[in-house]
């Protein structure tokens, strides 16, 4: 879940799969500008695009490198329907 | 108008099902009424209607016959909405799904029917199984599909025990039909929790791709609710010129709907054919006739809906469509009365606490967050709440919005603030200490499992 897809996108946002989020907490420390946990210590992330070559962009990578519960990805911004299916669809 | 069949050889007319019904038309009808085209056919005592009565009284539909572009184009030119709750624009679902045609898609019938008080579905079901499985046809026509699914609860047994005959009497079609009994649990009837089910797994919702890109093992899968297929049956028949003829530009076609609570008789489903009131629908059918005086207010679109006073709801337009609606949605079409005299507040607090029961317990806001939501409408309608404990429950309300993998936190929120803005002066009450418990005639409350 590390590496989304390869396509010729420039920007993307964090893609947060509540299911699977167990919490952990570590996405937020990874990257405090785009992601916060909430109360219960659950992840929530800003819908908001990353664009390449930013720094956020690199460190929300980290996030989705980091997270336990592969719960986080980087999807072609905006979210196109017509897009590669996100990698955390799992029959 | 006429859609140029695939060969080419003969046009199909689309021939009107009968002549207009006599000015002023009427704004709604019940199962056999006047001007109705879901509903129409024989009245409730004759049955379920036979596949033969069924062919007699509408044509045979050979959906091969139609070009799939074609029929794809019929369904934009309606404008229908998904009936299942969401609203989604049926053309949009159906385009997605058949641009993934060659990926072996799949076509479900979303009979499910989770909403306890609803009952259209159900009804289609028990007295149309024609009309739905020859609009879960077209569907399948027009998004390349040989396989069909219609999944029902086998608990509301006569819908399921009577697909199941109607199924058998269309054995030699050309599509592969499988009814399949659908796990007791209300986030069940969500979209990738049946895609999830069908691929082996558990009911239980997912993130990721919608499921007509990715669904049912693995293939593009369109879901549709039992109502919005039957619709399809009527636009590929009879075009959609016809089927805007009912409802008006901004809410376009006829539409079911189920009344609940303090009325005559619960349960009835009618159709709305063009737009009405509230009042209107109440007052209009016999059935529907309020049995109190004026009611306190009205529960629009399920359990997951949205409360409305009582007073603007009976003069507020119901309508498919979010503007017909003054921005309430119709969503799974119920109308719930609350009587005047019963705590609207410790009806939602009984509502949330069967709603948080029902999530699949997957995602931490909605496992944590709707019975947390549920206790702080319990204190508040138990007299026990203090203005900083209400404040609180807003805060849980917000957090919890927008959250977990699936529709169903965001649902539950949408009820509750509607409840705290529309109960507004018993919450005052209740702040001062006034205990209540849930109206106990009427309306009609789900049974709550004590884990
Ligand atoms: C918690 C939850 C429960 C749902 N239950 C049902 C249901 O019982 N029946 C149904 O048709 N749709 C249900 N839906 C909506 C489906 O996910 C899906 O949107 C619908 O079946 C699509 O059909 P439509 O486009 O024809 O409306 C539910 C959605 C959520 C979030
Ligand atoms: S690291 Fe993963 S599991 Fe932990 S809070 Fe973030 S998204 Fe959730
Ligand atoms: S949001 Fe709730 S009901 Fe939906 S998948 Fe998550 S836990 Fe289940």
């Amino acid at each position: 879940m590390a590496t989304p897809p390869a396509t010729t996108t420039s920007s993307w946002s964090l893609h947060l799969d509540g299911a699977r989020c167990d919490g952990h907490g570590i996405c937020a420390v990874c990257c405090p500008e785009r992601i916060y946990l909430d109360a219960w210590g659950y992840a929530v992330t800003s819908p908001s695009p990353l664009h390449e070559g930013e720094r956020s962009l690199a460190r929300a990578r980290r996030a989705v490198a980091a997270c336990p519960a592969g719960a986080l990805a980087l999807v072609p911004s905006p979210r196109s329907r017509r897009g590669p299916a996100l990698p955390g669809a799992v029959a | 108008m006429s859609y140029p069949l695939l060969s080419g050889d003969q046009a199909v007319e689309h021939r009107p099902l009968a002549a207009p019904p006599p000015a002023p038309a009427p704004a709604s009808g019940r199962l056999g009424g006047a001007g109705t085209r879901l509903l129409a056919g024989p009245p409730p005592e004759a049955g379920w209607e036979r596949l033969a009565d069924h062919m007699a009284r509408l044509g045979a539909l050979d959906v091969r016959r139609y070009d799939p572009a074609d029929l794809r184009s019929m369904v934009s030119e309606s404008g229908l909405l998904g009936r299942g709750g969401g609203q989604f624009p049926t053309a949009a679902k159906l385009g997605t799904v058949a641009s993934r045609g060659d990926l072996g898609p799949v076509v479900v019938v979303n009979a499910s029917e989770g909403e306890p008080a609803s009952r259209k579905d159900s009804v289609l079901l028990e007295y149309r199984p024609h009309l739905v499985l020859d609009g879960a046809e077209v569907a399948a026509r027009t998004v390349g599909a040989t396989e069909v699914v219609v999944y029902a609860h086998r608990a509301r047994r006569r819908a399921f025990g009577t697909v199941a005959e109607a199924l058998d009497e269309r054995r030699s079609g050309p599509y592969h039909f499988r009814l399949v009994d659908a796990p007791p649990r209300y986030v069940a009837g969500e979209s990738s929790a049946i895609a999830s089910f069908l691929s082996g797994t558990g009911a239980l919702p997912r993130g990721g791709a919608p499921v007509a890109v990715y669904g049912a093992r693995g293939r593009p899968t369109l879901v549709d609710n039992a109502e919005t297929v039957a619709h399809l049956a009527l636009i590929a028949r009879f075009g959609p010129a016809w089927w805007r003829q009912a409802g008006d530009d901004r809410a376009p076609g006829p539409t079911l709907v189920t009344l609940a609570g303090e009325v005559a008789s619960p349960g009835t489903v009618l159709e709305l054919l063009r737009p009405v009131s509230v009042g209107g629908l109440l007052g209009a059918t016999g059935s529907g006739a309020v049995t109190g005086p004026a009611p306190r207010a009205v529960l629009l679109g399920g359990y997951e809906g949205t409360w409305v006073d009582g007073p603007a709801a009976m003069a507020m337009p119901l309508a498919r469509g979010a503007a017909a609606l003054g921005g309430v949605r119709l969503g799974c079409g119920l109308v719930a009365v609350l009587a005047e005299g019963a705590c609207g507040i410790a009806t939602t607090a009984r509502l949330a606490r069967w709603l948080a029961g029902e999530s699949a317990g997957q995602c931490g806001p909605c496992r944590i967050g709707l019975p947390a939501i549920a206790d702080g409408l319990e204190t508040l309608a138990t007299g026990r709440s203090t203005k900083s404990d209400l404040r609180h429950l807003w805060r849980l309300t917000a957090q919890v919005r927008g959250r977990g993998a699936c529709g169903h936190p965001s649902g539950v929120v949408g009820l509750v603030e509607s409840a705290l803005e529309t109960f507004s002066v018993e919450v005052r009450e209740h702040l001062r200490g006034a205990a209540c418990l849930p109206a106990t005639r009427g309306f009609p409350l789900p049974v709550v499992r004590r884990p």
